[in-house]
């Protein structure tokens, strides 16, 4: 009991100073990260870990399939789900606000954590980040976020990871839910009793005691915060991500016309300047997919080709080909984004996002990688009147297509629409008629001619 | 039939039309489908003759004539031996205000003072150079005019100005003249300056300047005039445009003040006509039917129907395709009449033209009068210069085309195709 509720203490203080961090910030999500990725423990360990280029490459495809709006069938249903439960909606508007090394960091631990390695200083941070994670779920829908955090446990324990150290994290967890969500103890108590972990853990403690009630309070404010952040922001995100081929669409059928040589200049500045390979002999996509050892697409852009070295030790692997984009051109891609969501914040009515060329247009791209040619092409385009029209023509037409714009919750009142009404009288709409009435012609012309004779006849010389 | 129409009054009627201008004259010829309106206009004018007053409310959407109706007005109302004063409202100039908004709008008002022989405005000066002409020669009687406006409020400082002119007229003075013309526009900042300059201890302000206005229309018409019209544009400068409701609400008490003035007698051949939107009128909100008083004498009486004479507003509805139809019969006969022609097209194909027009997307919120002649204005010039042998048809639907104005329809689909983004090659 002692040493549950030193943990559970151990939790509390963690949670404190974690939501204290994250508390009120803009980039709450990546500060948050930044603190436990900083911890000089941490980095150590990640960088001694030598699958870290492989996992960056498979971060990038991952923006990338995000960025082009791949088709998600086309990805394996293991690699989507396998590791964790979380909707992947949620994880593409989650990864978007994260910084490339989050990302990293976050592919890193999950990888991590499945083969079974790490210590309790990992679960911390991993328990931090998946609590984040299922806070923000949880905001959307709390059921799915008890059922990831399960799913979560299940597959720990299915895929080998050391029992008890896993049932730790798992309580960990719980813990946390429960000081989050305190309507969901019954939930949790339920769960824990059929999996034979309710003696363990001295949920008494989490209930509501003088203890935690500051946690708890903390949390509640936080989660609140990022529920009204993520109401306000996702379907702006979700919106913009699903526009962007429009947009793109608009982008280019705007420049290309303005080519004088004919080519379609705009899709071919932002091509792949980089391709690399890596060979990989632990994906969780080999396991499933050892009856079709060729090739499998993750996208346009990233393959996964089985590979076999024949010799003395002959040895199975995947070797993972992607294309990378060039700074420039993901940069390029991320002011186009952050001009479709501005656009569609616009529409919504939203919190406004400012449009800003200047970042792109300041910065020296100096990578192999970027070709200073495409690199002045790419600056030319921001620079162009057009570009902004393009993309507000995109998100125009994007719209027009999918119309995702709510009714407004309240009802109007009969005096706005009376009002609306009334408005709408100052920009009388013409009646529309299929044919001239020629009876009704001659009787009007009629008219016109008497009008014309009860009228004075004189001009008056305005030029005196 | 060939219009008859002055060659010079049918090219500047062209002219203007061109550029999507009202004429400065000759709407009469051009005048279609406003038939109650102009029946309750001219009306009025006769009823000012007879020494009362009117006040009317001009109500119509952008582009349904508000300004073709009031040049209409103005021009008859000068060739009918009326004095006319115009005054645009804005923020600076409203019917009273703390900043003395009222004043300037009186001021503006005198400054635009016109008659048939001064149309532009500037005709203050010579309408009393005139009137006290007709006084030396006994044509009129000043003792008269005083005596009917010393009855009305102000009437006593009017007659003093108005002695002051008569002083300097006689002397000769041209700066007195033009002091007492500069304290009957109002311009006076203060007492003192008046009585340093007339001995004058009054001077026109903020919260009196339209009992001054009721004066001035006895006097036009002792000066020989059938009586005075005040024309103001953009109604909603004191409507939406006045955010603070006490600030709104005291130029609509004035407003109210005006109208009961008009109907209660106590003005004199005076016409009110006031131009605007129908939210600026009908808002609830902040439209004049926000004041209760206002909106009870100006709403229409259920059993009104089509009748529009008894009312105060006069709804100006967009014109119909048959209105259309015969506002460019009209237009082409006129521009037919330079070429020594009764017309250039048949009357089916304007009424092609009509139903062209109609068919266009977007034609219901973008059709107005002004773009309506425009582009018909422009396959008249072409039909008239280069394209002579070409029929309607051919102008709207065959190879060559016209281009007209902005609000014609989009670009051919074809143009517009859509890749799918499954294209969109990297």
């Amino acid at each position: 009991m002692t040493e549950h509720r030193n943990i559970l203490e151990e939790i509390n203080m963690a949670l404190e100073s974690f939501y204290r961090r994250a508390k009120q910030e803009r980039n709450r999500r990546q500060n948050a990260f930044g603190f436990h990725f900083d911890t000089e423990e941490n980095r150590r360990f990640a960088e001694e870990v030598k699958m870290i280029q492989p996992l960056e490459a498979a971060m990038v495809s991952f923006l990338d399939d995000c960025l082009l709006k791949e088709n998600w069938d086309v990805i394996e249903q293991s690699l989507k789900n396998e590791i964790s439960m979380i909707p992947i909606e949620n994880e593409i508007t989650y990864f978007s606000d994260m910084e490339r090394g989050q990302l990293l960091w976050y592919l890193f631990r999950k990888q991590a954590i499945l083969r079974g390695e790490g210590n309790s200083s990992d679960l911390y941070v991993f328990q931090g980040y998946l609590l984040e994670v299922a806070n923000l779920i949880n905001e959307i829908q709390a059921e799915s976020a008890f059922h990831s955090m399960i799913h979560i446990f299940q597959n720990g324990i299915e895929l080998g990871m050391d029992k008890l150290l896993w049932e730790e994290y798992f309580l960990r967890l719980c813990a946390s839910f429960v000081i989050a969500n305190p309507q969901r103890i019954h939930q949790v108590q339920e769960y824990l009793l059929s999996v034979d972990l309710y003696w363990k853990w001295d949920l008494s403690a989490c209930v509501f005691a003088g203890d935690f009630k500051h946690v708890d309070r903390f949390v509640k404010i936080h989660a609140k915060g990022l529920k009204d952040e993520l109401d306000a922001n996702k379907d702006f995100q979700k919106a913009a991500w699903d526009a962007l081929p429009v947009v793109f669409t608009s982008l280019d059928q705007t420049f290309s016309r303005k080519d004088k040589e004919g080519k379609e200049f705009f899709s071919k500045i932002v091509t792949i300047e980089k391709e690399s390979k890596t060979e990989l002999d632990l994906l969780p996509v080999c396991r499933s997919r050892m009856g079709q050892k060729r090739r499998i697409f993750l996208s346009e852009t990233a393959s996964f080709d089985y590979k076999m070295n024949y010799g003395k030790q002959s040895k199975e692997s995947w070797l993972l080909s992607q294309a990378e984009f060039c700074e420039g051109s993901r940069e390029f891609f991320a002011t186009i984004y952050r001009y479709t969501e501005s656009f569609m914040r616009q529409y919504y009515g939203g919190p406004k996002r400012k449009r800003s060329v200047a970042k792109f247009l300041k910065k020296k791209y100096v990578r192999s990688g970027d070709h200073p040619r495409r690199i002045l092409l790419m600056k030319k385009i921001l620079q162009d009147s057009d570009f902004e029209v393009a993309i507000m023509q995109g998100v125009q037409k994007y719209l027009e297509e999918n119309p995702v714009f709510k009714e407004p919750k309240q009802k109007e009142s009969a005096k706005e629409k009376a009002r609306k009404k009334i408005y709408a009288m100052d920009h009388e709409e013409i009646r529309r008629k299929e044919k001239v009435n020629l009876e009704e012609f001659y009787k009007v012309r009629e008219e016109s001619d008497h009008l014309k004779s009860l009228f004075h006849d004189g001009i008056i010389d305005y030029q005196k | 039939m060939t219009m008859k129409i002055d060659k010079d009054l049918a090219k500047s009627i062209l002219h203007a039309l061109e550029g999507g201008m009202v004429p400065e004259n000759g709407l009469p010829y051009i005048t279609v489908g406003r038939k109650e309106e102009t029946l309750a206009i001219l009306h009025d004018m006769d009823w000012i003759a007879q020494g009362y007053s009117t006040f009317r409310l001009m109500e119509g959407a952008y582009g349904s004539g508000k300004s073709f109706m009031a040049r209409l007005t103005k021009n008859e109302a000068l060739l009918r031996n009326f004095i006319v004063m115009e005054c645009d409202l804005a923020p600076e100039r409203k019917l009273c205000g703390t900043k003395k908004e009222g004043l300037e709008t009186y001021r503006m008002l005198l400054s635009r003072m016109s008659t048939k022989n001064h149309p532009s405005g500037g005709a203050l000066a010579q309408i009393m150079h005139d009137y006290y002409e007709m006084v030396a020669k006994n044509e009129a009687d000043d003792m008269t005019l005083k005596e009917k406006i010393m009855e009305m409020p102000h009437g006593f400082d009017f007659c003093a100005a108005l002695d002051c002119y008569k002083k300097a007229y006689e002397e000769n003075d041209s700066e007195k003249k033009m002091q007492s013309l500069r304290w009957l526009r109002g311009e006076f900042p203060n007492k003192t300056e008046a009585k340093k300059a007339l001995g004058l201890s009054v001077i026109i302000e903020d919260s009196n300047w339209f009992s001054y206005i009721k004066i001035w229309g006895i006097f036009v018409r002792e000066a020989g005039y059938q009586g005075m019209y005040l024309i103001f544009d953009e109604l909603t400068q004191i409507t939406r445009n006045i955010v603070n409701s006490t600030t709104r609400e005291h130029n609509f008490e004035r407003l109210l003040s005006i109208y009961n003035d008009c109907y209660g007698n106590q003005a004199k051949y005076i016409g009110v006509i006031l131009c605007g939107i129908p939210s600026s009128i009908h808002d609830t909100k902040r439209g004049l039917f926000s004041y209760e008083a206002l909106k009870s004498r100006l709403a229409s009486s259920k059993l009104q129907g089509e009748e529009i004479l008894a009312s105060p507003i006069l709804k100006l509805h967009m014109l119909t395709a048959e209105e259309f139809a015969v506002l460019i019969d009209r237009v082409e006969a006129i521009h037919a009449c330079l070429q020594q022609k009764d017309y250039y097209f048949t009357e089916e194909e304007r009424i092609l033209f009509v139903d062209y027009q109609y068919q266009r997307i977007g034609a219901s919120s973008h059709l107005t009068p002004r773009e309506f002649l425009k582009d018909y204005m422009t396959i008249l010039n072409l039909k008239a210069e280069k394209r002579t042998e070409d029929s309607m048809e051919d102008f709207l639907y065959r190879a060559g085309g016209i281009d007209f104005s902005a609000s014609m329809i989009g670009k051919d689909e074809e143009e517009d195709a859509v890749l799918s983004y499954e294209n969109f090659s990297l």
